[in-house]
């Protein structure tokens, strides 16, 4: 109400009903009165307010004029935003295809294009070389184990090609990982049937993860020393890091340094921090991705 | 003369320094080299959060404010010479040297559309976050969608706030103005005449095209010169 501008002859007072009340001290609350009469009953124009109100010949009531584009970009933006979350996941894979079509790689650097979101708990990334690498296989096991990297590259190689399924929603699809089941070193280890769980350390000095032995079995489990067909890199969890194919993102421990066979689950670095344990992908965490 | 009352500055202020809390936590979360250096992604996650819970909290305390109400509401309306401004026709030519035609009134229209994008942006941003943050309560995805949307604006926000800050470190007066308040005359007179108008001519609103197109009509009539 009062969008609009009502002028009569006299415009010696302008009181602005969304602006500006300027108060004019010999008109008193007589000003005061016709503003709010105005304000409440506009006229239909000016001549009207004139003759129903003696006050109308020092009121003139100016509203905002011009259109209102600042209004309508937050709209716009609102909208947009509505648009884009619930049509967000169908967008996001159209943008993600289009732009790796267009610019090849570009989906490596920026993360919002599907590539990897490189997340870590600690101060930076721990580093380590191939030389120094050490994996300690330790706990309820025949033999204690101190393998090297080269130890490693000795075991069954395993290749599978798998999506990695990060619980905040992002996904890499066909991800090439190469290394040694999990299954094949508890082997070599001679791991005691009793026992039910493995404790995961990692080199960073902070991150753990929990897995039980049946899960440990899988054929999907794989301690990885390759991706892409290259070395891990520092920052995916180099030199040898675990990819849990079956579960979310963050039971894929980085840079592995332990494990431990022990007799019952110790919850893991986000497990203490409200994450599900068995984080199966679709069926925890309250997300229902499509499995890997 | 004064430009920002004291609670428009603190908005400002405000505004500026949870953004920039969020921007560099941001940058520490999702840009990987950065996120190698700085790490400790609990914590930097949770400063996120927070800074994100407060970001709107200096706009609604802002709006008790009449002289903010009033910018915005300056803000909110384009008028013809925005549009002039935006194609940039408001130059115009003579004898070769390219004057402003000084025709736009406190805000131009960059200004404008700068002011309007922050407040659409915080709003989206603040809701696409809240889903992001109480992500149990919603599906799958909404959930993709809200951290979809977040990510493109949140590159759109930075694009924008460096173009806003380059444009205020270019011109020490219009910093000054965010900093103290108070620009100076001359200033204020070569960059928004018709804001000057109105602030010394008081009577006469900057939105009403008509009466001053009489003013000026009037004015030449005096001065034929002009």
């Amino acid at each position: 109400m009062g969008r609009q501008r009502h002028y009569v002859k006299d415009e010696t007072a302008v009181i602005n009903s969304n602006l500006d009340l300027t108060v004019y001290p010999d008109k008193g609350f007589a000003q005061i009165q016709s503003w709010l009469i105005a304000k409440f009953y506009p006229p239909a124009d000016c001549n009207e307010l004139a003759e129903s109100i003696e006050m109308c010949s020092h009121v003139v009531m100016m509203a905002p004029t011009g259109t209102p584009v600042g209004r309508r970009v937050v709209m716009g933006l609102l909208g947009l935003g509505a648009v884009g979350v619930v049509f967000g996941r169908q967008l996001n894979s159209a943008v993600t295809t289009t732009i790796n079509a267009t610019v090849p790689g570009l989906g490596q650097v920026l993360p919002a294009a599907g590539g990897f979101r490189i997340y870590t708990v600690t101060n930076g990334y721990p580093e380590m070389s191939k030389e120094d690498y050490r994996l300690r296989v330790s706990g309820a096991v025949d033999q204690e184990l101190n393998l090297t990297f080269s130890d490693l590259e000795t075991l069954p190689q395993t290749s599978m090609t798998k999506d990695f399924q990060c619980v905040t929603g992002w996904r890499v699809d066909d991800v090439p990982w190469t290394g040694v089941l999990l299954s094949d070193i508890l082997a070599v280890a001679g791991a005691n049937p009793s026992a039910t769980a493995l404790a995961i350390d990692s080199f960073d000095g902070a991150y753990t993860e929990s897995l039980t032995m049946e899960q440990a079995a899988r054929p999907d489990m794989l301690v990885a020393m390759s991706m892409y067909g290259k070395p891990i890199t520092r920052e995916h969890g180099g030199p040898v890091r675990l990819y849990v194919a079956p579960m979310y993102g963050y039971k894929s421990l980085k840079w592995l340094s332990a494990i431990e066979v022990i007799g019952e689950v110790i919850p893991g670095y986000w497990e203490q921090r409200g994450y599900d344990i068995d984080a199966w992908i679709g069926q925890s965490n309250g997300r229902s991705d499509e499995p890997v | 003369m004064q430009r920002f009352t004291r609670a428009e500055r603190y908005t400002h202020r405000s505004l500026a320094i949870i953004l920039f809390v969020l921007i560099v936590t941001a940058a520490a979360l999702y840009i990987p080299d950065i996120s190698a250096v700085v790490g400790n992604r609990d914590l930097v996650k949770t400063v996120h959060s927070y800074a994100g819970f407060i970001l709107p909290i200096p706009l609604v305390l802002a709006v008790f404010s009449l002289a903010f109400r009033r910018d915005a509401q300056e803000l909110n309306r384009f008028h013809p010479r925005d549009w002039a401004w935006l194609r940039r026709q408001h130059y115009s030519v003579e004898r070769g040297v390219v004057y402003p035609t000084r025709e736009y009134g406190k805000f131009n229209a960059g200004q404008k559309l700068n002011g309007a994008f922050t407040v659409g942006t915080i709003i989206v941003m603040f809701g696409t976050g809240m889903v992001m943050f109480f992500s149990s309560l919603f599906t799958d995805d909404i959930r993709t969608g809200a951290t979809f949307v977040h990510d493109w604006l949140a590159l759109a926000v930075v694009i924008v706030i460096t173009g806003h800050t380059y444009k205020a470190f270019s011109d020490t007066q219009a910093r000054k103005g965010m900093r103290t308040g108070n620009v100076s005359y001359a200033w204020a007179e070569n960059h928004y005449p018709e804001w000057v108008l109105a602030v010394t001519q008081p009577e006469v609103h900057p939105a009403d095209e008509n009466q001053r197109d009489d003013q000026n009509k009037s004015e030449s009539n005096k001065d034929p010169a002009q």
